[in-house]
């Protein structure tokens, strides 16, 4: 599939009750707050992940699938840019890359980035998803590095 | 953007809503933090009397037309009641549901009574604006959707009411 905002992630940016509990946001430098990134096995048997729009935290994410242990997206950043496939401008989210040492398990299909809080993963918002093939996708843990080098042009706009 | 421009929201909106530090963003609240509408003079032969829409547009204050020595010169005033005077009309019953795969933001149809111009001269409704209304001064009310594109544009007053009839399928996406 396309990459894809969650919906749900999507609905809560607008919505007040989420605003001021301050649980959206992408431009959170801190640990606690920041946005991170999982590699995440696919498929539909135990241990692996399937894309639903109406997943909405860390807690949907299926018990297993994740490899390695998800990183933090360092020095977010959010600023206006082009819009490639809406048109106009939009949001862009943008960070470091990341480096996952060691991974080891089954071979990585997608990553997943969700916002955590100091709260239960039960309220991390899942935001973007991502497993087009190419460009390193799929990738077989082997016990070595996984590099995640995002596009120079950032990671997404909305 | 060139005319005709298309609908489009606001980039600034967008941004500013994943910003942990911006206020004043959501869609879902009634009363003074609603989401409200006005209608827009565009294309105006006198700059002075019209509004053109810019991706840096931000905040309420930014619908000033060039060179005029009122902010709102571009915007319609609305005459009857239940708000004479005023400038812009609430979105009533507001919601932001899950449609497909994207939020979409709803709300009330909205009629605008008496409608007439301040200014004399060219007097043609040509974009509707959304923006989020606060409490604050209106320099910090976001700009949120721009509509230049729909059945019905231009509408030229004449001092009776115009309805605002919203597509079946809701007001915009996200």
């Amino acid at each position: 599939m396309a990459p894809a905002l969650y919906p749900k992630w999507k609905q809560a940016v607008w919505q007040e009750a989420h605003t001021a509990a301050n649980d959206v946001s992408l431009d959170q430098g801190d640990a606690a707050h920041g946005v991170y990134c999982a590699l995440v096995t696919l498929g539909g048997g135990a241990g692996q992940y399937t894309y639903n729009a109406t997943h909405t935290f860390y807690s949907d994410i299926t018990s297993g699938s994740i490899q390695g242990t998800p990183l933090q997206i360092t020095a977010p950043t959010v600023s206006l840019a082009a819009n490639p496939v809406a048109g106009g401008q939009g949001g862009l989210f943008d960070g470091n890359d990341c480096t996952f040492v060691p991974v080891t398990g089954t071979a990585v299909g997608a990553l997943i980035l969700y916002r955590h809080n100091p709260g239960a993963n039960t309220t991390w918002r899942l935001v973007y998803y991502y497993d087009t093939t190419g460009f390193g996708l799929p990738v077989t843990a082997n016990g070595g590095n996984v590099i995640v080098s995002w596009s120079p042009s950032g990671i997404f706009v909305l | 953007m060139a005319y005709p421009s298309g609908n489009a929201l606001y980039p600034n909106w967008k941004v500013t809503a994943w910003q942990e530090l911006s206020s004043f963003k959501s869609l879902d609240q009634s009363g003074v933090n609603g989401v409200y509408c006005c209608l827009v003079q565009i294309q105006a032969p006198n700059p002075n009397i019209s509004y053109t829409y810019s991706n840096a547009h931000t905040f309420y204050t930014d619908l000033i037309a060039p060179n005029s020595g009122s902010p709102q010169s571009a915007i319609f005033n609305v005459g009857g009641s239940p708000n004479p005077g005023a400038l812009q009309q609430q979105i009533t019953t507001a919601t932001l549901n899950i449609v497909g795969a994207a939020p979409v933001f709803d709300g009330d149809d909205v009629t605008f009574l008496q409608v007439t111009n301040i200014f004399a001269g060219f007097n043609s409704v040509g974009a509707l604006v959304l923006f989020r209304m606060n409490a604050g001064l209106s320099s910090t009310w976001r700009l949120v959707y721009y509509c230049d594109t729909g059945a019905g544009f231009p509408v030229l007053p004449n001092g009776g009411n115009v309805t605002i009839q919203w597509n079946a399928g809701g007001i915009f996406a996200i």
